[in-house]
């Protein structure tokens, strides 16, 4: 299980291209149809989380580690998540001084805009599948986001107040 | 783009350290901007370079931010030293406070937890939809984002087959077509 932990991570993490955004929906696939690690319902709490607490925001990840393997599944994913991204990253760095003045990088910048925009269409679907399960949820979710296209209000601060409308609902 | 010896480890990681345990609902990036440019130790211009090298990288942005400025600043003891400060915290903080409010005992933070799940999903809505608004001009644009999420959507592609496909073809679609908003 450790291991397969560890391939699954590892995949998401090395190709995550144009940050976390990217990721979900695969991550989704993974963890909810292909392995059932969790539920979509899981999925979409962990997703909360993540934006509740501080810190890089790959909280998902460590927190699904946690249900399937306790602490040490929470470690293996955390560390899975972030370190083969990093040294890329850190190969990336030193090509990019190498190479400055060639167009490539530009280039393949400019193509991942329209890809990374459609997966993020593609985790709002997978997203909702597990989070909108009543139509309260569907007008905090359409509220969520009117609220922070109109104000200027911080997103922790907004997940933290619909969070308070959960209670008075759901309780 | 190295520029050893200015700063010292410890600044580094007690500065991303810092970030990483206080920045709520990814306010990490301004945070960091705010945080290395008032101190001198970049410009405006090298952060806008840091973070677009972030953005074509595979990983979490605020992470790959923090290890290239760690680089930046004292090369590779500071990568590591980037890597662990925004890693640790952002590993330790939200779990503990996950393992609190998953407890299944809780009903009032469960029913809590339904309300900002549904919250997150609006977030992740008026994010997508203000970023494609800015592409609204440009057919070609408007057209992949829609062959992309389709292709996910309907035809079950893998992020792997997604990128081997649209990579090539956006490539080609945008020297053609493309225009900047």
């Amino acid at each position: 299980m450790l291991w397969r932990l560890t391939v699954v991570f590892t995949v998401l993490s090395v190709l995550g291209f144009g940050g976390g955004n990217t990721i979900f929906p695969q991550m989704y696939r993974d963890v909810v149809d292909r392995y059932h690690w969790v539920s979509a319902a899981e999925f979409a709490r962990y997703f909360a989380l993540g934006r509740l607490a501080p810190g890089p925001g790959t909280t998902m990840s460590a927190l699904i580690g946690y249900k399937v393997a306790g602490m040490v599944g929470a470690v293996v994913a955390a560390v899975t998540t972030f370190l083969p991204a990093a040294l890329i990253v850190y190969g990336i760095a030193h090509l990019w001084d190498r190479f400055e003045e060639h167009t490539w990088r530009d280039v393949f910048a400019r193509a991942m805009v329209p890809i990374v925009l459609g997966l993020s269409w593609v985790g709002v679907v997978f997203l909702g599948r597990g989070a909108l399960d009543a139509p309260s949820a569907y007008v905090i979710a359409f509220g969520v986001a009117a609220l922070s296209m109109l104000t200027r209000l911080n997103a922790s601060l907004i997940v933290l107040l619909a969070g308070l409308v959960g209670v008075v609902l759901y309780r | 783009m190295m520029m050893k010896g200015k700063v010292s480890l410890l600044e580094i990681g007690f500065v991303f350290g810092r970030v990483a345990s206080t920045a709520f609902g990814g306010a990490s990036i301004p945070m960091m901007r705010r945080e290395v440019v008032r101190r001198g130790w970049m410009s405006e211009e090298k952060f806008l370079e840091i973070y677009s090298i972030a953005q074509i990288s595979p990983g979490g942005i605020p992470i790959s931010i923090a290890v290239l400025i760690g680089r930046y600043l004292a090369g590779t003891p500071g990568f590591w030293v980037g890597f662990l400060a925004q890693t640790v915290p952002g590993f330790v903080l939200p779990m503990a406070f996950a393992l609190v409010a998953l407890d299944p005992h809780m009903t009032l933070v469960r029913a809590a937890l339904r309300g900002a799940a549904a919250a997150a999903v609006g977030l992740m809505l008026a994010n997508a939809l203000e970023m494609t608004l800015l592409w609204r001009k440009s057919a070609v644009h408007l057209v992949l984002i829609a062959a992309v999420a389709a292709a996910v959507l309907t035809g079950h592609f893998a992020l792997w087959t997604t990128l081997a496909v649209f990579v090539p073809i956006a490539i080609v679609a945008l020297r053609r077509w493309g225009k900047t908003p």
